[in-house]
């Protein structure tokens, strides 16, 4: 490349000085030392400046399409996070709550049947529901631990295991959770105390969904109901 | 609260693409491969722009990312490298690519003057911070398991490698012909 004529001199440039230079001769003005883009200020009072100060953005109206799209596909995107999460949630407790309408039947059932219990738990095996893999240990009239099936997300899996003693649910222990990043683990380390006292409280799967945590708050609640299935089929009802 | 990291997530996700596109431009530039159809100065201009708003949303990001309370981030892991509790490096990556994107905004900012050389071994920054900010975008991001980011990330590679190849053909044609 040969350098071009005239000040300033091209080892005073920066290279994006030389770039606009070429830039301008290429695009056949070559008596400009300086680029468009570089062009010096307008003087207020030099009208003649004043059309070369409109060519200080050669791509304004590119520019502003630049950023018009980046904002629009940023709030778009925030949008379909927000649209996707809440579709999740609503599907889940869709099929949560259907479950739970399930088991209400069958408690109705079972305490007709079963007087209420209030001895203590036994170590006597229970049946799975055919939801759940979840595995008890319980006296058929009394209580006992059950453990809720896996209930996966997107960030991992969910699984509680509840005691029931005297128709009351009196422990929920949450015996897996999502792990893989150590951002599910903090948002867990908040949020499953909080799911445990919305169940023991609720004394059913009927549990509020905790803000922040709504993968885990839904799976929570299924496995809780698988457990609740579980213990159900085993004669043991909260009552 | 939620908002923070749906905020966290699309901002970064555009400012990956708009750093990806202005590396493009700057290299399709550099290459003299803009056509003859667009005028070079109007390519730097943009050029140039689509740097500054890389900056701009990358602090929209780290902002988000700041309010997010389940994220994390404090003053602490945005301004210093390695002190994230978690996915210590990944994170660093960002924080390091940052860095180099402001230097190489700041450095072609008009009223500052660097020499030639200063100048252009800042701005060549920019393809080791590119590759960082993807690195970190796919080992700590959400949504680094669907599809659609998946695609996303392989299509940014893609248009990112290609001006680097014209590039060097460039340069390579240029050494031989003098
Ligand atoms: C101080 C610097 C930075 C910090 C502290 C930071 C922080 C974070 C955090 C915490 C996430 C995870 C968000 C989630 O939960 O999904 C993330 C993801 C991401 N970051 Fe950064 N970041 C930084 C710089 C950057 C830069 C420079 C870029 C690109 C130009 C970038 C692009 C992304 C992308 C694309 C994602 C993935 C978003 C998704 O999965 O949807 N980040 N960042």
């Amino acid at each position: 490349m040969t350098s071009p004529s005239g000040p300033p001199t091209s080892s005073s440039m920066t290279t994006e000085e030389r770039l606009a230079r070429l830039a301008e001769r290429r695009a056949g003005n070559p008596t400009g030392p300086r680029s468009a883009a570089t062009s010096a200020r307008p003087s207020p009072s030099d009208p003649a400046t004043w059309k070369r100060a409109k060519r200080r953005h050669p791509a304004k109206g590119s520019r502003i399409a630049a950023l018009g799209l980046s904002i629009a596909a940023t709030s778009a995107m925030s949008f379909a996070f927000a649209n996707a999460d809440a579709a999740h949630a609503a599907s889940l407790k869709k099929s949560v709550l259907a479950k739970i309408r399930a088991t209400t039947v069958t408690a109705v059932k079972t305490t007709a049947t079963t007087p209420a219990a209030t001895t203590p738990a036994a170590t006597t095996p229970a049946p799975t529901t055919p939801a759940a893999t979840a595995t008890a240990k319980a006296d058929a009239t009394a209580g006992g631990t059950f453990t809720g099936a896996v209930s996966s997300n997107r960030w991992g899996p969910v699984q509680v295991k509840i005691t029931i003693a005297a128709g009351q649910i009196t422990n929920v222990r949450a015996i897996q959770t999502p792990a893989s990043k150590p951002k599910s683990v903090r948002i867990n380390d908040r949020a499953v105390p909080m799911l445990k006292s919305e169940a023991l409280t609720a004394q059913s799967a009927q549990i509020n969904t905790i803000s922040g945590a709504t993968y885990t708050s839904d799976s929570y609640a299924l496995s809780l109901q698988s457990a609740l299935d579980a213990a159900s089929a085993a004669d043991v009802t909260v009552a | 609260m939620s908002a923070w990291w749906y905020l966290t997530r699309s901002s970064g996700i555009v400012a990956m693409v708009l750093a990806v596109t202005a590396l493009f431009w700057g290299l399709m530039f550099s290459a003299r491969a803009t056509g003859n159809r667009l005028r070079p100065a109007w390519w730097l201009d943009l050029h140039n722009w689509l740097g500054g708003l890389t900056l701009l949303f990358t602090g929209v990001h780290i902002l988000a990312s700041f309010a997010d309370h389940n994220s994390g981030i404090g003053l602490k892991q945005i301004f210093v490298a390695g002190q994230a509790s978690y996915q210590t490096t990944a994170i660093t990556f960002g924080v390091l690519a940052t860095y180099a994107f402001a230097a190489v905004v700041l450095t072609s900012w008009p009223k500052l003057r660097f020499r030639r050389k200063t100048w252009r071994m800042v701005h060549l920054l920019s393809l080791p911070a590119a590759a960082l900010a993807g690195i970190h975008a796919y080992q700590v991001g959400s949504d680094q398991q669907t599809t659609l980011f998946r695609s996303l990330l392989v299509i940014l590679v893609g248009i990112a490698v290609f001006p680097v190849a014209l590039r060097l053909l460039d340069l390579a044609t240029r050494r031989r012909d003098s």
